[in-house]
């Protein structure tokens, strides 16, 4: 056999992948995909990020998600090779993904984006991906670790030191998301000082949160009933969204935590909240009392302009402790009632813990559960119910109302009338059913009522595809009839709320609404088909006022 | 046609890309998953072409596989007897043969010994060179890495900047 040592030699230059070679060739960047990424799966793993430096050649190769291969103990190392590298590289502003083998089958995939993303998933090698972790970052000065968002999904027992170990170095974090973490007998701790929303959707075993940040703004919760603390809140804290549809979960609803939360949330403009807090029985509350005297002030929402209430059902003594909530909510503006059926229903007779008097002074001596909810009619005794609430209570600011899975129209009538009797409130109602009745029953509130001002209509479009012309610019989306027929309504009935159905477009919706809002005095409550039109239609109210 | 099975006498004529014939045992043979795969489908009469290898390179492959192949036959004895440290000992023997082989290559050496193994499927001897490639380029900076293979960088200045500032962060 022939062994020649030679460098230089002649290849067959008809064979494919073979080359002329001379000295000082680049042939390493000349191996195939699979080589290169094998031999960079073999680097340490803050050596293999940095191959990317060399030239384009092996720069692309990170298009191709590397596997690499490490110790728990590098995922830190990873993450923030990664990120920094991304943070200051700019030739990497494509889409990147780097496996990452560790332990005995645990795979990380870490995914850079084009809008400088990093997400790392996790998985246990068994199952389908459980666990995963989102970094972005900013363009921001060097030296520091400018992740603003950060979004941690399923983070486990496993992998929650890990992941803590490098957290912390993201001192800019601004947004923290939390999604199905279910590492056990862990309070999440935000302690991000600039921190201005945190978002835990799913985190069953959760017990505890705690937030440091004094410029937490949002605050979005779904899951089981946890203790938050919001040790700087007062001022900052904005819109809180508590979807406690799933019900207790594992933690003692006591009566000292239900009302550190519910205080914790006493400066919000915007309330997202579960009716069943507030029937929960609970044995504890003279003791918890006792070392948590509450400062009744403290327990109205004075700046709650805006509560979404979600429920199982219209019993009675829910909608009494809705109501009576309502009182603790003097700015109220708009108030939308979900009817959920499988939300958490308490169980019992709906015995409620928030009683009145051990709330608030402005709702003391009410009893709420004798209103008849079926009635479409409330007598006018009703109001002796609530003696020394129609004097200091009324939600003058409230404007709209918004119903959700109501069951019936008597449901919704009889709220509406409750609204009324007792609050004062004339908001303008809309109403979402299934079976598509709503329109009538609000209409009924209105004759009921026999009063000027009936505010509340559903405009029901039904377009006719011949008189229809999408082609043409602007203005025919309908008969010029039809407009006018339309502004008359909207000038002499003080129609204010118009639901369009049946447009075959966007375009054509916006075009409507555009034009309705120029003529039209006033504000206009659009209700649009598609989510999209609705942010629109509620950016253009903005705008309007 | 040949049988299928494998036959401990019977020998492949293996072709080099520059034309050179290199005769080798099929119980060797079986190392490479491309020679494996031709022999079960009965396909290794006469001179089989690599046409991706040449010979110095098929030549080391050769030596590889024949330095394996006595450890594999002689290893089988011994764990037969039950004779686990010796095995043990076997192993490290090779493990500093396989370094002794792969350390006396160059670096060209070692890509012609990539591709071909490569091409070849034999997986350990490509375990083997890429690992040698790592461990030559761990530890080192963007620029002793190109430095060793030649490699040009083709980034323009602007990125060039970017990189050098970043490695001397990444470095320090």
């Amino acid at each position: 056999m022939e062994d020649n040592q030679q460098i230089t030699r002649k290849r067959n230059p008809t064979t494919e992948n073979l080359v002329m070679v001379e000295k000082n060739d680049d042939l390493i960047s000349r191996l195939s995909d699979d080589i290169l990424l094998y031999i960079i799966s073999l680097l340490p793993v803050e050596c293999a990020v940095r191959t990317s430096f060399l030239s384009r050649r092996w720069s692309s190769l990170w298009n191709e998600s590397p596997e690499l291969k490490g110790t728990a103990e590098d995922i830190r190392i990873l993450v923030l090779e990664l990120v920094e590298l991304y943070n200051r590289h700019p030739l990497l502003q494509c889409r990147r993904e780097v496996r990452f083998r560790f332990g005995k089958s645990n795979l990380l995939i870490a995914t850079i984006e084009d809008n400088q993303k990093l997400h790392l998933k996790f998985s246990d090698g068994s199952s389908t991906f459980q666990n995963s972790l989102f970094l972005t970052r900013s363009s921001s000065s060097i030296h520091d670790l400018a992740v603003k968002t950060l979004h941690l999904t399923s983070v486990s027992d496993l992998t929650v030191e890990k992941v803590t170990s490098f957290v912390s170095y993201f001192r800019n974090l601004e947004s923290l998301q939390i999604t199905e973490c279910n590492f056990k007998s862990h309070g999440i701790g935000a302690g991000f000082p600039i921190l201005t929303s945190l978002t835990i959707l799913d985190c069953l075993e959760l017990t505890d949160v705690h937030s440091f940040s004094r410029n937490l703004k949002r605050f979005f919760f779904r899951g089981n009933f946890v203790r938050f603390r919001f040790y700087t809140l007062k001022t900052s804290l904005e819109i809180a969204t508590i979807d406690l549809r799933k019900g207790p979960g594992c933690v003692d609803v006591t009566y000292c935590c239900l009302r550190t939360n519910l205080l914790a949330f006493r400066n919000v403009k915007i309330l997202t909240i579960c009716g069943w807090l507030f029937n929960i029985p609970i044995k504890t509350l003279n003791i918890c009392e006792h070392y948590n005297p509450i400062v009744k002030d403290d327990f109205v929402y004075r700046n709650l302009k805006e509560l979404r209430w979600i429920e199982s059902s219209m019993e009675s003594h829910k909608i009494d402790t809705l109501l009576l909530f309502l009182h603790i909510c003097p700015s109220l503006e708009k108030l939308f009632i979900t009817m959920d059926p499988t939300c958490y229903s308490c169980p019992g007779d709906g015995y409620s813990w928030f009683k009145p008097d051990k709330i608030s002074r402005v709702s003391k001596n009410t009893c709420f559960s004798k209103i008849d909810p079926k009635s479409y009619r409330v007598s006018s005794t009703t109001t002796t119910f609530f003696p020394e609430v129609t004097r200091d209570m009324r939600l003058k600011h409230l404007k709209v109302v918004k119903l959700d899975g109501f069951r019936s129209l008597e449901d919704e009538i009889s709220l509406a009338v409750k609204l009324k009797e007792v609050f004062s409130a004339e908001p303008r109602i809309v109403a979402t059913t299934s079976n598509g009745k709503s329109l009538r029953s609000l209409v009924k509130v209105s004759e009921l009522e026999e009063e000027e001002g009936s505010l509340c209509y559903k405009f029901v479009e039904e377009m006719d595809p011949t008189c229809y012309n999408c082609s043409t610019e602007g203005g025919s989306w309908f008969q010029p009839d039809d407009i006018s027929f339309l502004l008359d309504v909207c000038f002499s009935n003080q129609l204010r709320v118009i639901e369009l159905e049946n447009f075959t477009n966007q375009r054509d919706e916006i075009a409507l609404a555009d034009r309705l809002c120029k003529v039209v005095p006033g504000e206009l409550v659009f209700i649009l088909q598609s989510k999209h039109l609705k942010k629109i239609a509620a950016e253009r109210q903005e705008n309007e006022r | 046609m040949s049988t299928p099975s494998v036959s401990v006498n019977r020998v492949l004529k293996l072709k080099s890309s520059d034309g050179e014939i290199f005769e080798v045992k099929q119980t060797v043979a079986v190392q490479s998953g491309v020679l494996k795969q031709m022999m079960e489908d009965g396909c290794t009469e006469g001179e089989i072409p690599l046409n991706n290898v040449d010979s110095p390179t098929l030549a080391k492959i050769i030596e590889w596989c024949n330095k394996h192949h006595d450890n594999d036959v002689e290893g089988r004895v011994l764990s037969e007897e039950r004779e686990k440290e010796k095995e043990k000992e076997k192993a490290a023997d090779m493990k500093k043969w396989e370094s002794e082989f792969i350390d006396a290559l160059n670096r060209d050496e070692i890509y012609f010994l990539l591709t071909g193994s490569n091409y070849m499927d034999i997986k350990e001897l490509l375990d083997c060179a890429a690992q040698k490639v790592a461990d030559m380029v761990k530890g080192k900076t963007p620029e002793a890495i190109r430095e060793m293979f030649n490699i040009q960088s083709d980034f323009t200045e602007e990125e060039e900047e970017a990189i050098r500032k970043e490695n001397q962060w990444a470095f320090d």
